[in-house]
């Protein structure tokens, strides 16, 4: 069993998304930090992890031994009032409080539990969209505090040969960690994009930008000082993750993993993957600039960052 | 759009494919609206099942547009290069079978036809109608009755079927104001578009009738009702 005993704000129970929802209409859902994600599965070493995800202090209670790891951005992270380090398997033993504190405001993390949640599946996975009414903890809620999650099993440790650091290398902890780096985010030109005037490109690339305090995991908005002037765009279309949608206000709108399957906004371009789990991270105070690459160009970035996984 | 590796664009055939995103495939439909009906549905559905069988488990998830497929691979077995040729292979042999065969054989899709009860109501939208469309609410529900749509996609909610099949004189733009509520099972009609609301929500479409039909059901397998493809005829169970 594991209890939320604190959160300051809702967590998100998620996996890797659910399987061929979009034909009925339905989110797919999945993890926000996918790097996070990703990581968390290899030091865990576990496929199809379940994870939760968090954006403030927050206390656990685990009442059966349980692998975890924490990973994301740097926070101060105590099993039973020791603190411990992040991106590493963790073994909690009953009884022992988790807790996670002076998470950076606007940043997020994800704590991979090896271990299987009793709770509904639906097209394949646990994650819940609140919209939808199905999923998460009940009716698609994100756990809030006291809520309880029920353990059907536990896996096995991890394998980590003789020394358990081996199960990453200190690179990977940097590089999703977008604070240290330029803030530059990466996104492709498509769907409407030769529909825009020049004006609307420029404007999109070589002004700052900022993540406004209503980003969420349906879509990630963005707030810039000159307004992106948009085409018309009448018929809703098909989103893929990461689509950059221009509403009138002209202020883009970054569509996240629980994006409804269909918009009617003219879309400018998408966010790779890869850049969508550092612009989650980028802290509402923090500025950082669109950089245009090509879709060949993505891939060859999205591969480096499989790789590491 | 530039022709590429990762795109392709064949200037014969209306249909191209590109990488959206380093895990999604977009399949793109340009037609005119004229042909924004049975055929387009048809083809995005033989696509579909195209898609399924040649890449399999890969796939996490397809979402339908009006014009456009969107095809999502999991993220560590995507093979660019590998799939992007096999989606050209894919959508060559579809479009070249839908122009020089319409009969192919091997494009029948497994649609299922569906008679749905509705009752028709003046409580919302259907005297309106009636009245822009110059005809006696009579005939509007005579004629409603004996059209037949076809499933293009579920989209905006769980289960909520775009249907087309609505003729020219029935097709009104959507209602100036959204209402804050339309209810459940609202059978409604906007631009070329007839739709079926699975819950209540806010919606700016010409309400005509309601039904008690189950659209979406998660315990169920697949849970939306209708699937692209798919036709569907109203009758009346209570008529004013």
């Amino acid at each position: 069993m594991i209890e939320c005993r604190l959160t300051q704000h809702p967590i998100f129970i998620v996996d890797q998304g659910r399987s061929m929802s979009g034909l009925s209409g339905v989110t797919q859902s999945g993890p926000l930090l996918v790097h996070q994600y990703y990581h968390a599965s290899k030091v865990l070493q576990q496929s199809q992890l379940v994870a939760m995800e968090i954006s403030g202090d927050c206390e656990f209670l685990i009442h059966q031994p349980m692998w975890i790891t924490v990973c994301g951005e740097e926070a101060q992270v105590s099993i039973d009032e020791q603190y411990v380090s992040m991106n590493q398997p963790l073994l909690v033993k009953p009884g022992q409080p988790l807790r996670i504190k002076e998470l950076a405001p606007g940043t997020k993390l994800i704590i991979g539990l090896k271990a299987r949640l009793s709770c509904m599946r639906y097209f394949d996975s646990i994650c819940g969209v609140y919209r939808e009414r199905f999923g998460g903890v009940a009716n698609g809620k994100p756990m809030i505090t006291g809520d309880i999650f029920h353990v059907d099993a536990i896996f096995e440790k991890p394998h980590f040969g003789m020394n358990p650091t081996n199960a990453i290398t200190p690179y990977q902890t940097a590089r999703y960690s977008v604070s240290l780096q330029s803030s530059k985010i990466d996104f492709v030109p498509n769907y409407q994009y030769q529909h825009f005037s020049l004006h609307a490109r420029y404007l999109l690339t070589e002004q700052t930008m900022q993540v406004s305090n209503k980003a969420d995991r349906m879509g990630l908005r963005l707030i810039c000082d000159e307004p992106i002037p948009a085409p018309k765009q009448t018929a809703s279309q098909a989103l893929a993750l990461g689509v950059i949608q221009i509403p009138p206000d002209g202020q883009p709108i970054v569509m996240g993993p629980d994006r409804q399957t269909h918009g009617g906004y003219p879309v400018i371009g998408t966010v790779p993957d890869y850049a969508l789990a550092q612009l989650a991270q980028i802290p509402a105070t923090k500025h950082f600039h669109f950089n245009q690459i090509s879709i060949e160009q993505a891939i060859v970035n999205f591969t480096l960052y499989q790789s590491q996984y | 759009m530039t022709d590429s590796q990762f795109t392709m664009v064949n200037n014969n055939l209306p249909l191209e494919v590109q990488w959206v995103n380093p895990t999604t495939m977009m399949f793109s439909l340009n037609h005119s609206s004229a042909d924004k009906n049975k055929s387009v549905a048809h083809i995005f559905c033989v696509m579909i099942n195209e898609l399924q069988r040649v890449f399999g488990t890969r796939l996490t998830n397809i979402v339908v547009g009006f014009n456009e497929t969107l095809v999502h691979f999991e993220p560590n077995k995507v093979r660019h290069l590998d799939d992007i040729n096999t989606a050209k292979q894919i959508i060559n042999s579809i479009i070249t079978s839908r122009y020089s065969h319409a009969e192919d054989p091997s494009l029948v899709i497994s649609a299922s036809h569906h008679q749905i009860g509705m009752s028709f109501s003046d409580e919302y939208d259907l005297q309106a109608v009636a009245d822009k469309t110059q005809c006696s609410v009579k005939q509007l529900i005579e004629q409603f009755c004996s059209l037949t749509f076809t499933v293009i996609l579920n989209g905006f909610m769980p289960g909520f079927p775009y249907m087309s099949g609505l003729p020219q004189h029935l097709q009104l733009p959507r209602l100036s104001t959204p209402r804050l509520k339309v209810p459940k099972g609202a059978v409604a009609i906007a631009e070329t578009y007839c739709g079926i609301y699975p819950e209540s929500s806010p919606g700016g479409w010409h309400i005509l009738g309601t039904t008690e039909h189950v659209l979406f059901d998660i315990r169920q397998s697949p849970s939306a009702t209708f699937q692209s493809g798919d036709t569907v005829q109203f009758f009346a169970i209570k008529s004013i």
